[in-house]
């Protein structure tokens, strides 16, 4: 590398940091999503028991 | 054509109901204007060279500020429904709005810039080019501006939307009209220029009004 | 094509296929990387700078692909009603504002070694700064409507208009004598590059691609969960 150096290695970080942004964003609101659908899913399966068990003591 | 006519005459009688709907923008258009001599210094010389682009960017902003009006009032009280739903062409219905909003917008601009121009010290020899791009150039910004005004009808925030939408799409009109002042300003032949805005403004009045009729059609249904 | 408008079968496959394409961009990263860095001539007229070509370029193949898939997703959207591609098109904008940004970003950064100015407004760099605003503005205008049904018709109608700017951009530097350097590329025959540095922009492009894919993947993913969230919430107060 001569003088220019510089300019490449922030071009290439500049790049990895936009890219790995977007990255982490998309995979972090997938992460959220997916849990937020475990926890209603489970929430529905226990109303779910509870509701079956109402029905079987009355 | 007399239904055209008839159209065209009952947005006018609506835009004089709210005459001052109208002369706001031409005041906004002036404070703009006025606003860049004192920022940027009162040096005719340097004014001179600017006063194309000063103008020109001027009449954009100020167009930009009534265009989400276009179709907004029609919407609100639900004439447009029936303008959809009526058997005629709904893109002539859009141009005629179009055609209004240039009647009061772009052309009490037209008639006032050169003497905007004169305060800005615009070359004597530019004046015709300047009055033939405003001339070019505004209508096809209403017939833009209508497409527009088409997209963000319902929206939040519409009226800073339709800035942020419009303005990327007619920077050709301020690139062709600004060189074509600056051009004859210095004696350079200028029709090139003033035959692509005229172009664009053939264009945009078949493409326009086609586009922003079916937009409305399917945004409202 | 219509066969994978279906949301299970979309989830389904891209399941299998997301490991592949993360992996496999992964690897084309990292070697392209590794030629482009390290093992590459430096070239006769540009020096080393010629360097950030390798992201550079790419990135702005990306910038234009990605919106050439977003506005034919936007028409298959208005034209069939397929969701997936509203949700496609949703999931590509900020993709694509990404790769503009990278390409403003390197190109500033190789304009101020090699034409000694960061920025020059000429007819390629003003035409992929529009391109920029055009995905804020799909971006913006997407999310302003209550109705967000409204909200993707608009933005598709959009999205369409704007593609106006792709072919403004590819042909720019043929039609106007601009700063900007007209492609090397653009005939596959002869290409006007030796092998040594079209192997890594080769690579990067590539690995570009299937970052993109990836990416597409786990967004259009996000917003079908979100969609299903949203579903049954409603069943749950209705």
């Amino acid at each position: 590398m001569d003088m220019y150096g510089q300019f490449i290695w922030t071009a290439y970080g500049a790049t990895a940091i936009l890219l790995v942004t977007l990255l982490a964003y998309s995979l972090f609101r997938y992460r959220i999503a997916q849990r937020q659908l475990d926890e209603l899913v489970k929430n529905d399966r226990e109303q779910g028991k509870k509701t079956f068990k109402v029905e079987k003591d009355s | 054509m007399k239904k055209f006519l008839a159209l065209v005459q009952r947005d006018l009688t609506l835009v004089y109901r709210n005459a001052n709907d109208a002369w706001v923008v031409l005041f906004f258009f002036v404070i703009a204007v006025t606003l860049f001599p004192l920022g940027i210094g009162p040096d005719p010389s340097v004014l001179q060279q600017l006063s194309g682009g000063i103008i020109w960017i001027c009449a954009l902003l100020s167009a930009m500020l009534s265009l989400d009006g276009v179709f907004q009032s029609d919407f609100d009280d639900g004439s447009l429904d029936q303008m959809i739903l009526t058997s005629y062409p709904l893109e002539l219905i859009v141009l005629g709005k179009c055609f209004v909003h240039w009647l009061t917008t772009g052309f009490p601009i037209l008639l006032i810039s050169p003497v905007l121009a004169t305060m800005l010290n615009m070359n004597l020899d530019a004046y015709t080019t300047l009055l033939i791009t405003m001339l070019l150039g505004t209508p096809t910004i209403s017939l833009m501006g209508g497409i527009g005004a088409a997209l963000v009808l319902g929206s939040r925030l519409s009226g800073v939307l339709i800035s942020l939408i419009i303005l990327p799409l007619i920077i050709p009109i301020l690139i062709f009209s600004v060189a074509a002042i600056n051009a004859s300003g210095e004696g350079i032949d200028t029709s090139s220029a003033v035959s692509l805005l005229g172009a664009l403004l053939i264009i945009s009045s078949v493409f326009c009004p086609w586009t922003a009729a079916a937009t409305l059609r399917h945004l409202t249904n | 094509m219509h066969k994978f408008a279906n949301p299970a079968r979309f989830t389904k496959l891209a399941t299998k296929v997301l490991p592949w394409t993360s992996s496999f961009a992964a690897v084309c990263f990292l070697f392209g990387l590794y030629f482009g860095i390290f093992d590459s001539p430096a070239d006769y007229q540009q020096g080393e700078t010629v360097r950030i070509m390798y992201v550079h370029v790419p990135a702005a193949w990306m910038s234009l692909f990605t919106y050439s898939l977003m506005a034919a997703a936007s028409a298959s959207f208005l034209i069939w009603k397929h969701s997936l591609a509203d949700i496609a098109a949703r999931s590509l904008a900020p993709i694509g504002a990404a790769f503009t940004a990278v390409t403003l970003i390197t190109g500033a950064l190789w304009g101020q070694p090699m034409w000694g100015t960061w920025w020059v407004w000429d007819a390629r760099l003003t035409s992929v700064l529009v391109l920029f605003f055009l995905y804020l503005g799909y971006m913006v205008l997407v999310n302003a409507f209550d109705d967000p049904e409204k909200g993707s018709k608009a933005a598709a109608v959009l999205a369409l208009i704007g593609f106006v700017n792709v072919p403004i951009i590819k042909f720019s530097v043929d039609w106007w004598n601009t700063l900007h350097q007209p492609a090397s590329l653009s005939r596959l025959d002869a290409p006007a590059i030796d092998i040594s540095m079209l192997a890594p922009l080769l690579l990067m492009a590539l690995g570009f691609k299937l970052f993109l894919i990836s990416i597409l993947i786990v967004k259009m993913r996000t917003i079908l969960i979100e969609k299903r969230i949203q579903a049954k919430q409603l069943l749950k107060s209705g």
